[in-house]
């Protein structure tokens, strides 16, 4: 065994074998560092025009094939025999076919999604029961943060599959509320002070007009629906305010929300059971 | 420019509008509320000890407070949404002015060394807001509690309001209806009059070609008042703003008018 002590150092730099790896190492540095930078200006400049999540797909694609032409130029400076490679890439491509139908179905699903546009990078949409914002459009899979922030990965298939709702497509939306209040009530009444409070609440948009319905009768209530128009960020600000506006006018107007009722009656009559409660001393042994 | 006097507080009324200015070595704080009376118009430095104690103040933070500071005006950045109290029809040949009124925002500045920072912007009146167009495609905007009136001293501007004239020209062969308009205040100049603020004039016109209607902002003074002050320049917009803001008047329309 060679020991170091044993190297001509003087010599050791000039000799044909470490240049050649100094010029391969330059070439992986140098190349890599300029396929980064032309991806990332790629990127930059498909984003500025299109939308964000074309700008990471070209600044991957390029960056991967830069990577691959470095590799394949390294292996032909090495010596490898590229046609052996490629002879066998035949084979290998039917196997790796197979083991591949997953992959390459998320790929077709990617492409399908891409040229769709059902939602871009920053929507808030809902599939399959999670409800996050989009982080990454990539062609195998698509990448969501929740709103308790969670990082949840949603293969392209299943994102052609299943439905998808983009919660944040439209610059307004509307928010529903199912309202119920107590039989005695007078309908019109309720009616005007939902119209009240539409118009007063901060957040809802005066137009479109608000929605108010006398839905139906409930099993224990009058049913209404109250559908308030917001501009799409103000989602949580109106829940909060308009609910607790709602509560604060119908305690002040008396306005009974009612718990669900249930009223028994005896088979050859429609009077109502009569209920008595009898006040026992509770046996302690027993219990 | 304007200089706070040491210990003092400086109180500005306009409308409604009450904003508070506070100093002390290495920071100045503003604060507002409102108020009920809505036709003031002054400024006055105060005592620290008359200051409510309910406000909400925002702090910027100096190495050295500088002490020179002033209010300016500034448009609305959002479009507000004019309406009438009711359709108003114009017969072909025939035009009508209207005016609407709606508030202006009040931008603190500080003046640091050349440089004039800026504070923070206070809507004069609390505003509702709106949207104008499809649900779908259209533009978040603020809606005015008053309608346009064809009458100027029905409209009753406080000074903290601006007045701005609407000029409706029906060249088309149809009887044309006015229903809402989306009007841009940072398209308008805006002047200071005597008892309230002017802005530029807008000429709608409505043509037969295409069923098509212009909307033009001028820069020009109103003719209503004489001797009036310019506050405020109209907004530059870019080109492809420009284009693009063609484009959906042309298939959205800016005006609702219809027969």
């Amino acid at each position: 065994m060679m020991s170091l002590a044993a190297v001509d150092w003087n010599t050791f730099w000039d000799t044909p074998e470490m240049l050649k790896w100094i010029r391969l190492g330059t070439f992986v540095l140098v190349g890599l560092a300029l396929v980064y930078v032309i991806s990332i200006t790629a990127g930059r400049i498909v984003r500025s025009r299109h939308s964000v999540h074309y700008g990471q797909l070209v600044r991957k694609l390029i960056f991967y094939i830069g990577a691959t032409v470095i590799l394949l130029s390294i292996m032909m400076d090495l010596g490898l025999d590229l046609t052996g490679l490629l002879a066998t890439a035949g084979v290998a491509t039917l196997a790796i076919g197979f083991a591949a139908q997953t992959s390459l179905s998320n790929l077709i699903s990617g492409l399908f999604l891409i040229g769709e546009k059902p939602f871009k990078i920053g929507d808030l949409i809902r599939v399959e029961g999670t409800l996050g914002i989009v982080e990454s459009i990539d062609l195998l899979s698509i990448k969501i943060r929740t709103l308790d922030n969670l990082f949840v990965r949603f293969p392209n298939e299943t994102m052609i599959k299943s439905p998808v709702t983009t919660v944040t497509r439209y610059p307004v939306r509307r928010m529903d509320l199912d309202i119920s209040v107590a039989y005695k009530e007078d309908v019109r009444n309720i009616l005007e002070i939902l119209k009240e409070l539409a118009k007063e609440n901060a957040y809802a948009l005066e137009e479109p007009e608000p929605l108010i319905l006398f839905n139906s009768f409930g099993e224990s209530a009058l049913e209404f629906k109250f559908g308030l128009w917001f501009e799409k960020s103000n989602y949580l600000k109106l829940r909060n305010s308009i609910l607790s506006e709602i509560k604060e006018r119908f305690d002040k107007e008396g306005i009974e929300i009612p718990y669900p009722q249930l009223t028994i009656s005896g088979s050859s009559s429609a009077d109502p059971l009569q209920m008595n409660q009898e006040d026992k001393p509770v046996d302690k042994k027993k219990t | 420019m304007r200089r706070i006097g040491e210990d003092r507080v400086t109180l500005a009324r306009l409308g409604t509008l009450r904003i508070w200015l506070a100093r002390a070595e290495q920071e100045w704080a503003f604060s507002s509320e409102f108020g009920e009376s809505k036709d003031l118009m002054d400024i006055a430095q105060v005592p620290e000890d008359v200051v409510p104690s309910h406000l909400e103040w925002t702090d910027m933070v100096f190495s050295e407070a500088p002490r020179d500071y002033a209010f300016k005006a500034c448009a609305l950045e959002r479009p507000v949404v004019v309406k009438t109290d009711r359709p108003i029809s114009i017969p072909p040949g025939q035009k009508g002015i209207f005016y609407a009124k709606f508030p202006v925002i009040v931008s603190v500045t500080l003046n640091v060394g050349k440089k004039a920072v800026d504070m923070g912007k206070i809507l004069s009146e609390s505003l509702c807001d709106t949207w104008f167009g499809e649900v779908t495609a259209g533009e978040y905007c603020y809606a005015l509690p008053e309608p346009a009136s064809l009458d100027l001293e029905s409209l009753h501007a406080q000074p903290n309001e601006v007045v701005c004239p609407i000029e409706i020209d029906n060249n088309s062969q149809d009887v044309v209806t006015l229903k809402k308009f989306c009007l841009r205040p940072d398209q308008l100049t805006i002047f200071c009059g005597n008892s309230h603020l002017w802005s530029s004039p807008v000429k709608v016109q409505c043509e037969d070609l295409f069923k098509s209607t212009s909307v033009r902002y001028s820069t020009r003074q109103p003719e209503t008042e004489e001797n009036l002050v310019e506050l405020v320049k109209r907004r530059k917009r870019d080109e492809s703003g420009l284009q693009r803001l063609g484009l959906s008047s042309s298939f959205s329309g800016d005006l609702v008018l219809g027969n």
